[in-house]
């Protein structure tokens, strides 16, 4: 490897979380000082104090070796196993767990799709533990033996969890610098940001990580962008109140990709291209959540994914996954069940199953699920 | 389409592993709900017979539908198959093995082979075929069966069979009529549509049967007799970049210990391949007609034998592509009639185990489908999409020039999916993902260093470990991996202990 090529600056620009954030996962991932952050902090203050971190933040938080009583003292975590989305026929639990059990070749609705079109079962949200936990306001961090596969993730006191992770970048060599009076980006004829010129210093850089809200960035009169262009890389500004949870997702995924491809000096076209086509991915995935808990599945123009989605699902109960989802399969579930589809048809696999068998199949489930959650909730009283 | 009927009566006709394996696949998974499934087969047109080796998805489909290993190995006269051995591919004189593993173990999320090229130089390295447990397995002609263990280095591969393509259909013929599967015997001659809808209604059989079904299943290879011949479905031709049409085969007498693995060795036109089974061993020589003779082909593969033939040698012409749409009306195609993609990497049975799997998945309750088709259509276009890239690499990676038809296929335009894919693997290391598509990045990776495509740079972040730690973690791998491989049984002797030698 040439020395000289190697990015030794990154300066990332942006708003308490939004620059913490990365800050932290870079001091991380180059631990020996070998890359300096610095983080030029931009004025204007967030205005949630409630987030929502879906399970893949425990991956975050591996890499930063962040202890759970950190997490919950400094950042008041709460376990979390559902996001509560707002949708156009009222709230929407999307579950961080499966839904049943898959059997012998067929997926779990596919047999309660069966019982409930002849009355014989209820809604799909008693069989998915973590649904039932979510609406019991329990928690468990552990799937109990026998029970449908659970995960969670966290609901944070915003304010808390910038300190933590501001304390961390700090401890392990980033640097801040003020700049609610405003700030100035240098580049080169080519369009590569050499410097960030602020009132008191210039800070040269071999990259920059714009960490901006799409909304800050309107307002200092830029355009916005969503991906890498050049040496700058926008982070993605997925923030949506009716569906918490993608702004702490997709700042993480987006230091990911960008690790998975991390450049040097040369800033290679394929590198760039390809992060984008991940990135675009991630934007349209979530579009086509937000379109189908905003309008419903008639009404309004679908991208092809999501039409797809709607008629496979509404003719046979089954998802039609992408490539690179953002959503598991049971919160795609949740939601359009949520939006009042009840497919026409099952697979024809669960026939194999007698009625008798089914229905006690079904109950034992429910029945497992109800009682987990009736010790889940005595277990939060007694602690 | 008229009124939407009920699907009781599925008619597969064909009884070559394409249609057993699917009547198989129906009866064991639909046999319970009151599906009817007829096989037509004629043994006056008989089967293709070759297509030998397999992926390690087919352990999963025979364990589903409860096939017993050792009774399946010994009918068939199979053998163990890790790997797939590449000779002469990126250069001639070139040797590489496509394991069905990992190589060495991941390291802080960075790749292993990041490792493996920051070190490649060192004297003690090696190449990377050292650090796969089933490619030192291979080249050792041991084999045991993976741990389910995650922390055991043995749980690092997985593996499929060798087998007498004359013998699973057949035994898998009696698995399904065990399970209800009616068999007839005899040639269709006519496929008769419904006037007013142009689905298939029934076909006549020469013997005058006429047999009806509400699904059909075409399984009657390269005649595609419903889905073309009487559907007009059309056919997506990928000769342009795959241009191999002809492949001329021979069994012979085996020679040597027994390898869990087939061999593809390219030539001047084309590859030859080499499957070893227990009584004996398949040999073939794929090729482009525009390129060189059938009395050409036929010489170069009967000069490379390692024993004695013991049969003539069979052309067998193809046209690489696939139908326009593999469900089309009331038909399914699965199979040769489906599509082909030259067996280099052993996909076609893969891709009839997809078709059937699909179709289960899909599986119609009335004639009112066309949102099923059109979703299993696109799933199964993907695959075999997905394959084609990956076959276009083994023949565009290369720096051969020593025949008309290398430097043919090294120069031509390739698929930009494709052309990306290297780039990035050729900068720096990076293996583009997708969360479905059959072969993984192990694959790639074997197939891009196998055949030269060498990066530019390693993942940096391999720079944060001292060079000393990773060379004395690489040493331990290599020597862990050694010693695993040539503490397994010998390959031939592990058939014959276990019960599974079969009685040729
Ligand atoms: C050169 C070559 C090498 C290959 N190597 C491999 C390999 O290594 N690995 C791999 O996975 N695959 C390989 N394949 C592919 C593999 O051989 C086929 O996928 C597999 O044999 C399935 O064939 P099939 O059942 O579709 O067709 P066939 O074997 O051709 O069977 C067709 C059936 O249809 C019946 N039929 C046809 N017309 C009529 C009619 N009018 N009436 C009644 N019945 C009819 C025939 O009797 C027969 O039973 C190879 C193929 C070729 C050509």
């Amino acid at each position: 490897m040439e020395a000289g090529k190697a990015i030794r600056r990154v300066v990332i620009i942006g708003q308490g979380l939004r620059g913490w954030l990365p800050a932290a996962y870079l001091a991380a991932r180059f631990p020996d000082g070998r890359c300096q952050i610095n983080f030029v902090e931009t004025g204007g203050a967030r205005t949630d104090d409630v987030l929502l971190a879906r399970p893949s933040i425990r991956r975050f938080h591996q890499l930063l070796q962040m202890p759970e009583r950190a997490l919950v003292e400094t950042a008041k975590a709460q376990l979390s196993h559902g996001v509560r989305a707002r949708a156009a026929g009222g709230a929407i639990l999307l579950p961080f767990g499966q839904y049943g059990y898959d059997h012998a070749g067929a997926e779990f609705q596919q047999y309660w799709c069966r019982a409930f079109k002849m009355g014989k079962a209820g809604g799909l949200g008693r069989y998915n533990l973590a649904a039932g936990l979510a609406e019991a306001g329990a928690f468990l961090t552990q799937t109990p033996k026998g029970q449908p596969a659970l995960d969670f993730g966290y609901q944070l006191s915003a304010a808390g969890y910038c300190a933590l992770l501001q304390a961390y970048a700090r401890g392990h060599g980033a640097v801040s610098f003020d700049a609610a009076d405003g700030f100035e980006v240098r580049t080169d004829e080519g369009g590569f940001v050499k410097t960030i010129h602020l009132a008191g210093a210039d800070l040269e850089c071999d990259m920059v990580i714009d960490a901006r809200t799409e909304a800050d960035v309107l307002a200092a009169g830029e355009t916005p962008d969503l991906g890498w262009q050049g040496n700058r890389l926008y982070m993605p500004s997925h923030c949506d109140a009716d569906l918490p949870g993608l702004e702490l997702y997709s700042l993480v995924e987006a230091l990911d990709r960008l690790i998975a491809l991390w450049p040097d000096k040369d800033f290679l076209a394929c590198e760039r291209e390809e992060y984008n086509r991940l990135t675009y991915a991630e934007r349209d995935r979530v579009s086509d959540m937000k379109t189908l808990l905003e309008h419903g599945v008639i009404g309004v123009t679908q991208s092809d994914a999501l039409a797809r989605k709607i008629s496979v699902f509404s003719n046979r109960g089954r998802i039609a996954a992408e490539d690179h989802e953002v959503f598991t399969k049971p919160e795609w579930l949740a939601a359009l069940i949520g939006c009042g589809i009840v497919p026409a048809h099952y697979d024809r696999l669960v026939d194999r199953m007698s009625l008798e068998d089914l229905l006690r199949w079904l109950a034992s489930i429910e029945d497992g699920i109800g009682r987990t959650v009736e010790q889940a909730k005595l277990a939060a009283r007694v602690v | 389409m008229s009124e939407a009927k009920q699907i009781d009566n599925v008619v597969i006709i064909g009884g070559g592993t394409a249609g057993w394996m699917s009547a198989a696949g129906l009866a064991s998974m639909l046999g319970g709900t009151g599906l009817s499934i007829t096989l037509i087969e004629s043994e006056a047109i008989g089967v293709v017979g070759v297509g030998e080796a397999t992926l390690p998805h087919i352990k999963f489909f025979n364990d589903s539908i409860g096939i017993n290993e050792a009774e399946f190995m010994a009918a068939t006269s199979a053998t163990f198959k890790l790997g797939i051995e590449f000779v002469d591919w990126g250069r001639l004189g070139d040797s590489y093995i496509h394991p069905f593993g990992e190589y060495g173990l991941s390291n802080a999320g960075i790749g292993f082979h990041h490792y493996w090229l920051k070190q490649k130089d060192h004297p003690e390295t090696g190449p990377l075929d050292l650090y796969s447990l089933p490619i030192m397995a291979c080249r050792m002609a041991k084999f045991q069966p993976p741990s389910a263990d995650p922390r055991s280095v043995m749980s690092t591969y997985r593996y499929a069979y060798q087998f007498d393509a004359l013998k699973y259909a057949p035994f898998l013929r009696k698995h399904a009529e065990a399970r209800g599967v009616t068999r007839h015997e005899g040639k269709v001659v006519e496929v008769n549509l419904d006037p007013e809808c142009g689905d298939i209604q029934s076909v006549l059989l020469e013997s005058g049967e006429v047999i009806g079904g509400d699904l059909f299943i075409d399984c009657t290879g390269f005649f595609g007799l419903l889905i073309e011949k009487a559907l007009e479905t059309g056919y997506e031709r990928w000769t342009d970049w795959l241009p191999c049409d002809r492949a001329v085969a021979v069994p012979c007498e085996s020679a040597g210990p027994l390898l869990p693995y087939t061999r593809a060795t390219a030539d001047k036109a084309g590859w030859r391949w080499r499957i070893p089974l227990q009584h004996r061993t398949g040999n073939g020589h794929v090729y482009a007609s525009d390129f060189t003779t059938d009395a050409a082909a036929e010489q170069a593969l009967m000069e490379n034998l390692e024993g004695a033939p013991l049969a003539d040698p069979r052309v067998l012409r193809f046209v690489t592509g696939k139908r326009r749409k593999l469900w089309n009306r009331n038909c399914v195609a699965i199979g040769l009639s489906g599509g082909f993609l030259e067996p280099l990497e052993s996909t076609s049975i893969y891709l009839i185990q997809e078709g059937i799997t699909k179709l289960l998945e899909h599986f119609p309750h009335t004639t009112d489908f066309s949102d099923d088709a059109e979703e299993y259509n696109r799933l199964i276009d993907l695959e075999f999409e997905r394959v084609r890239d990956f076959l276009i690499l083994h023949y565009h990676a290369t720096t051969r020039a020593d025949s008309e038809f290398w430097t043919h296929m090294r120069t031509m335009d390739i698929p930009a999916s494709l052309a990306e894919k290297i780039e990035l693997f050729k900068t720096r290391g990076r293996i583009v993902k997708y969360d479905r598509g059959l072969f993984l990045s192990p694959s790639w990776l074997a197939v891009y260093l196998g055949q030269g495509v060498v990066p530019d740079m390693y993942d940096n972040r391999v720079d944060l470990l001292a060079d000393d730690d990773i060379a004395g973690h690489m040493q331990g791998l290599k020597s862990l991996m050694h010693k695993s491989a040539a503490a397994m049984s010998d390959h031939g002797e592990y058939i014959v202990a276990n019960g599974m030698a079969g009685a040729a």
